[in-house]
């Protein structure tokens, strides 16, 4: 009579989403449970007298309710029927689009994984195109990086996130958005936005409204990021977007709080910094042994920017290889991308950029920060000296071509040549303005025209940026006329 | 009058008659002696152009009776040659004409007997193509009836697994549902009708059952 | 205080049984220490009749709230086996069960009766978080083909 044994349990206590259920003998964490009723949980501890289960079904658990063991574990079914759709962490599609796949058995993979070793670790050295100026010259991001995306509300993280994800159309990479306890609204213009642009094909969406139980939030970037291995172990490229860990921190200090684990700063339960770093383990660049993808992360933190020694912030600047500081005050100043480019460092970019734009870069760093100390002086004083005056007037022409609007991508060539242009005579004497006018014009033209369209297409034989500043110098006439 | 040569005006209006007439003088013997010359001149030039017309009336007479002589030899040559041209040509296109109907009558025979045998040959080639199409059609239509008929047969097979297959699965369905039935015939039959000391009884016999498997201990 | 809860435990079988009778015990008990005013049913009076003297005599003031912690530190302890019936079972019955659950097996075990309808006959019990089904619906499950089979006889 086997097959009628079970393995039950009787709920002793509960707590909203938290209940202690006493049985199971021989149960694991991360097994789901079920109650009579139908709603799920999942094992997190176990305890000497209970098994603490966190429920992701709302429902009502009141005590001496039975609970079943499932034969499932926390994990969700993978494959490339994901792409283009919308799913909850526990698979089930939210989009309204029908059943993810029509056959079983499809691959289950667990959500709980060990991050692979060094090991299985490959040097970075691609660089990862955003197509977006700002950040592919001066704060390169190198395929397998994780980078930080700080900024206060309102200033821009998610428009910059969506103009990276647009980007990478026909580049094959696959773009993962883990929105974590947004409101639906957020959710649906984001799924409307990616389509409109085409970029659905290769983008999935793991999502949890703010409605959602709490422990069905927390499992949103565990998902993602289970998602994205399964994705990296077929030799692909996965860029991992996780919005945003605040909330996910959140929403954790209140399960460890309802759990009576002892708080420790602000209140957040001792393993605050495991649980986001265990995670962000996890992304990193592969040896083809062990896949031979990479896994690109972009974790946000939105912040109060008065003071970002807070303990999230902290934590998460020391588990990423770089952070994108955006400040609102650029923002409605007009600078798109709002990135305040002397607090964002990128750690691992530099080794991936090549010689030209490494060199181009270090100019216009070597300018920009030398010109933001003499704007001041500027303002004041007419009669500088010309070399002072030609910093000043690059450094503007600089930061209006640096100035991106959103949905537009601009190709690595055309980067490097619209930055080395301010080092030739054609641009030293015209001012930002002129830069604004034409930008488009210019853009257009290094496109099509048949005496640009050779430059930008044998950028990559300069070898060093005075070669590529020569070669500028010499179809300047051209530019002239285009530009009158 | 030495007063009046004392005077200049008529001093020089003296001298310029003096010098007027002297000049007047001059010119009346020129012009004489030019008419004599000049008559002299016209006296000869008549008489030399009278010898020239006489030369060349002469030379005009030789002249003609050469060129009579010369014409009248040339008429009597053209006409022997061109005599003989005639005579010549005539012979040659009767030659020809002559080769051009025995040619005409070779062609004549020569076509009548292709024609003949072009047609029996026409004649052969069709009949064999009528056979060769017959054969091809008849191929084509026994494989195509072969096809439509393993088609068929194939559609009847699959058509009659689906049946089977939903046969199969009703039935399931029909024996599940008969099996619910009974259950709940048998849940609201035995609520009712088992006493209280039968299920009692039925309790004990599980509890000593699960102590014989030592499932309680 | 574990005789306290021997003499209790003489003739209750169930948990919800023993939980009731320790309440009214207590009641009871701090009604006659410290006066009060709590009515309690006919019961549970009989039932507290019932009881020995030397069990009241071992109360006292001071001691009344500690012992009562005791007693239900002990009650955790005991073996507790679920039982899902089809039938709410009267007192008698209840008696006699848990009786006979006494003999077959250790005289401190507990039970805890569940309804579950869709037993159609007999019982399932739970032990130690093992579930183990003895119903009628069980061997119904398990004899499903034979079942069927037969059926299949009476079809033309």
């Amino acid at each position: 009579m086997n097959t009628n044994q079970q393995e039950v349990g009787f709920v002793t206590s509960a707590r909203d989403f938290l209940a202690y259920v006493n049985g199971f003998p021989t149960i694991k964490i991360n097994d789901m449970v079920q109650s009579e009723e139908g709603l799920r949980g999942w094992v997190n501890s176990l305890d000497e007298e209970a098994v603490e289960v966190l429920m992701v079904d709302e429902g009502k658990v009141t005590p001496k309710q039975q609970f079943i063991r499932l034969p499932a574990r926390l994990g969700l079914s993978v494959g490339d029927f994901l792409l283009g759709r919308a799913v909850n962490p526990l698979g089930v599609p939210i989009d309204g689009k029908g059943l993810l796949s029509k056959r079983k058995g499809e691959t289950i993979l667990g959500l709980e994984q060990i991050a692979p070793g060094i090991e299985s670790r490959q040097f970075i050295n691609n660089q990862f195109l955003t197509g977006i100026t700002l950040v592919d010259s001066l704060i390169p991001i190198g395929k397998g990086q994780r980078e930080l995306i700080l900024g206060d509300a309102h200033s821009g993280k998610t428009g910059f996130l969506i103009d990276t994800i647009i980007n990478q159309k026909d580049t094959g990479v696959i773009c993962i958005v883990a929105s974590i306890g947004k409101p639906a609204v957020v959710v649906r213009n984001l799924i409307d936005v990616l389509r409109n642009n085409k970029a659905l094909d290769y983008t999935i969406i793991v999502a949890t409204s703010s409605s959602e139980p709490p422990p069905l939030i927390f499992l949103t970037p565990k998902t993602a990021f289970t998602v994205a291995e399964y994705f990296q172990k077929k030799g692909r490229d996965v860029l991992l977007i996780l919005d945003d860990l605040g909330t996910h921190a959140k929403v954790y200090r209140e399960i460890a709080l309802l759990g009576n684990k002892s708080p420790g700063r602000e209140s957040y339960p001792g393993d605050i910094f495991f649980q986001h770093a265990h995670l962000l383990e996890r992304a990193g660049n592969f040896l083809p042994q062990y896949g031979g993808g990479s896994i690109t992360a972009l974790p946000v933190m939105e912040l109060n920017l008065n003071d970002f020694t807070t303990l999230i912030p902290t934590n998460l600047m020391s588990m990423t290889d770089g952070h994108l500081l955006f400040k609102a005050t650029l923002h409605s100043q007009g600078q798109l991308p709002a990135i305040d480019i002397s607090l964002s460092v990128s750690r691992v970019g530099r080794q991936t950029q090549d010689t030209v734009s490494n060199l181009l870069s270090a100019r216009i760093r070597e300018i920009l920060f030398a010109g933001a100390d003499l704007e001041s002086i500027a303002r004041f004083s007419t009669e500088l000296p010309t070399e002072t005056q030609l910093i000043v007037i690059r450094r503007g022409l600089l930061m209006e071509i640096l100035k991106q609007d959103p949905l537009t991508n601009i190709p690595k060539s055309l980067q490097l040549i619209l930055l080395a242009l301010p080092f030739t005579t054609f641009l030293q004497t015209k001012n930002r303005y002129f830069v604004e006018k034409y930008k488009t014009t210019l853009f257009k033209a290094f496109l099509t025209h048949p005496n640009l369209l050779p430059i930008t297409k044998s950028i990559d034989k300069f070898k060093t940026d005075e070669e590529l500043i020569t070669v500028l110098e010499g179809i300047s006439p051209i530019l002239a006329k285009l530009c009158p | 009058m030495l007063e009046l040569l004392q005077q200049p005006a008529i001093l020089i209006s003296s001298i310029i008659t003096l010098i007027a007439l002297s000049l007047y003088f001059d010119e009346y013997f020129e012009r004489k002696r030019s008419s004599e010359t000049q008559k002299k001149v016209f006296q000869d030039t008549k008489q030399k152009s009278a010898e020239l017309l006489q030369a060349a009336e002469e030379a005009q007479t030789n002249l003609l009776s050469e060129g009579n002589f010369v014409t009248k030899q040339l008429i009597q040559e053209y006409s022997d040659k061109l005599s003989d041209l005639i005579k010549n040509s005539g012979n040659s296109i009767n030659s020809a004409q002559g080769q051009l109907i025995a040619f005409m009558e070779d062609l004549q025979k020569r076509s009548s007997d292709f024609e003949e045998a072009s047609k029996i040959s026409t004649e052969k080639r069709i009949s064999q193509l009528f056979e060769h199409l017959e054969e091809k059609l008849s191929d084509f239509l026994i494989q195509t009836e072969q096809k439509t008929a393993t088609s068929i047969e194939l559609e009847l097979k699959s058509v009659r697994q689906l049946i089977e297959t939903y046969k199969n699965a009703q039935l399931k369905m029909i024996d599940e549902n008969i099996i619910a039935m009974m259950e709940q015939t048998l849940s609201i039959i035995l609520t009712k009708k088992l006493s209280l000391k039968d299920q009692l009884d039925l309790v004990y016999e599980a509890l000593e059952k699960a102590k014989i498997e030592k499932f309680i201990v | 205080m574990n005789d306290i809860l021997t003499i209790i435990l003489k003739d209750t079988f169930t948990l919800t049984q023993l939980k009731t009778r320790l309440k009214a015990l207590k009641v009871y008990l701090i009604k006659e220490f410290f006066g009060g005013d709590i009515e309690q049913s006919p019961s549970d009076l009989n039932w507290l009749s019932n009881l020995p003297q030397s069990l009241y005599q071992q109360f006292t003031k001071d001691n009344v709230y500690k012992t009562f912690e005791d007693i239900e530190e002990a009650v955790h302890t005991l073996p507790v086996l679920t039982v899902y019936l089809t039938f709410e079972p009267n007192e008698n019955s209840l008696y006699q069960i848990g009786s006979f659950v006494r003999k077959l097996y250790a005289t401190s075990l507990l039970l805890d009766i569940k309804l579950d309808l869709n037993l159609l006959a007999g019982c399932a019990f739970v032990w130690k978080g093992v579930f183990r089904d003895y119903s009628l619906r069980a061997k119904l499950e398990e004899k499903k083909p034979e079942i069927i089979n037969n059926f299949k006889k009476f079809l033309r």
